[in-house]
């Protein structure tokens, strides 16, 4: 049908689908036509046969470059692994930094030099709403010298630890919006009062030393024997939130709705954080305000911040 | 059949090695990770037989390389079946006798390579005979333009079908006639320019 060259003569010019023919997708009579002009056309033979060798060339020279290009590309966990062992490894850095150097005297830090740096990222952190200007959200109990160390503190006092994670989108708005965000991130694993037994022990491990690909990889093989159970579901939100996924994140919290009581309120101020990673600000906007206002609510702090950072 | 290329992860490759069926049908569709975790598990061996031949680290990757494109090919000709050989087996039967060919004697390399079983009917000197040919076809196909490259690339490659193209919108054309037509017209300009190259003096 598109190769026509059968012959010298032109005149007896005739199409023939030689990819059709190698294919093996010529049958009955387009078939017997076809071969016969092979027999009779000794010139349409060899581009028959030109044909063939060139496509089978071409087939084991893509392969070859496919498999070099696969040889060369790193494993995703690697990179992940590499970027979460840096990212640990500075984490102990700063841990040993706070410790040698829990907190430099006021006067010898040049004016600005500290100040900066601590401000955001911290919902509970007094420096700022102490500071002149600064409205005061909450004040935050400074902790009892005599406090027991190992005492359980309630959730809305921990301080945010990490920053958001990257959020996709919003164009020329996202730097803008994740700096917003980092200011007011504040997630918790695990859930107060909440235990993982097996076969969910080894993954909750993985979220709460934050290593969110491989707890990833852990859920969805869990997910595949069990998906129907609120612990995987509970698990595989909190991940997916952490790892920038909010809409897929949001759709696991809605599948909790109701169903463990203890939950309740964790699964309200994640929810939240989902929607904002979404960008749905004016849904979000309410819930922060109906937790803020919800005396012993665990997040009302976090939830006052993060008006306050949303204003 | 469409090949994978995704970024899968250290994971997904030892599950793969962990299921030699799954293995064997993941490399059969070209699939990145069966790629890489065949290569990982059979590295070390490729490495020592190629040192004891006396053959490069340079060597040893071209030798990797060829034999995952042999052992691919030939799953999918149906060459080497499963039922025969595990493909960690079969890959380094193909090392020994690339080896073998590499350092000019039949002789197979009694060395780290010799618990596998030959692969007996296979023999890579039609491979190594066509891999430079294949090569210099692959650097014209680059001569080609985008469109010709990629309508080529859609079938000899991703073996896609004519109307899974047309369907998925992989290309400008809207039918699976004029989609065939610019692909015939493509392949006519390359065998033109592997005509002109003198490629086709061997044939």
């Amino acid at each position: 049908m598109f190769e026509s060259k059968t012959g010298n003569n032109t005149s007896t010019m005739k199409n023939f689908d030689i990819e059709s023919y190698l294919d093996g997708s010529l049958h009955g009579e387009e078939l017997t036509v076809f071969q016969q002009e092979m027999r009779e056309n000794p010139a349409f033979a060899e581009q028959v046969e030109q044909q063939r060798k060139i496509s089978q060339q071409i087939r084991t020279q893509l392969l070859r470059e496919h498999v070099t290009a696969a040889l060369k590309e790193k494993p995703r966990s690697n990179v992940f692994r590499s970027g979460w062992l840096l990212g640990g490894a500075l984490l102990l850095l700063l841990v040993v930094y706070l410790l040698v150097f829990p907190k430099a005297p006021t006067g010898t830090s040049s004016p600005g030099e500290k100040k900066q740096e601590i401000l955001p990222a911290n919902p509970t952190n007094p420096t700022p709403e102490n500071a002149p200007g600064v409205p005061v959200i909450e004040q935050i109990p400074t902790p009892k010298p005599t406090a027991p160390i190992a005492a359980n503190r309630p959730s809305g006092s921990r301080r945010p630890d990490y920053p958001a994670p990257n959020i996709r989108g919003q164009q020329d708005g996202n730097s803008a919006w994740q700096k917003t965000l980092d200011q007011l991130w504040f997630t918790q694993f695990p859930p107060q009062n909440t235990r993982f037994n097996a076969p969910f022990a080894a993954t909750a491990q993985l979220l709460t030393a934050r290593d969110f690909p491989n707890a990833f990889v852990e859920l969805e093989t869990l997910e595949m024997q069990n998906p129907a159970n609120d612990t995987l579901r509970l698990m595989k939100a909190y991940c997916l939130l952490e790892m920038g996924e909010g809409a897929e994140a949001l759709r696991y919290f809605d599948q909790l709705d109701g169903h463990v009581s203890q939950w309740n309120a964790y699964l309200e101020w994640h929810r939240t954080l989902g929607l904002l990673t979404i960008g749905e600000l004016k849904k979000a906007l309410p819930k922060f305000r109906k937790m803020a206002n919800t005396p012993g609510h665990p997040f009302q702090k976090q939830s006052l911040r993060a008006l306050e950072v949303l204003k | 059949m469409a090949f994978s290329f995704s970024n899968s992860s250290k994971k997904e490759e030892q599950k793969l090695l962990a299921d030699k069926q799954a293995l064997f049908n993941a490399l059969g569709r070209g699939d990145s990770a069966a790629i890489r975790a065949l290569a990982g598990k059979i590295r070390y061996d490729v490495d020592q037989a190629a040192r004891y031949a006396g053959l490069s680290g340079e060597d040893v990757e071209e030798l990797l390389n060829d034999a995952m494109v042999i052992t691919i090919t030939n799953i999918q000709k149906q060459t080497f079946l499963f039922s025969d050989f595990s493909p960690a087996a079969y890959a380094k039967g193909v090392v020994r006798k690339l080896i073998a060919n590499r350092i000019r004697t039949k002789k197979p390399v009694q060395m780290v390579l010799e618990d596998n079983e030959m692969v007996s009917d296979y023999d890579p000197e039609d491979y190594l005979n066509n891999k430079e040919l294949e090569q210099l076809i692959g650097k014209l196909l680059g001569k080609l333009g985008e469109n010709c490259q990629q309508l080529i690339r859609l079938k000899y490659f991703e073996n896609l079908q004519d109307k899974e193209i047309v369907e998925q919108n992989l290309t400008a054309y809207t039918s699976t006639t004029s989609l065939k037509s610019k692909r015939s017209q493509c392949m006519t300009k390359l065998i033109e320019i592997a005509k002109e190259t003198g490629l086709f003096d061997d044939v």
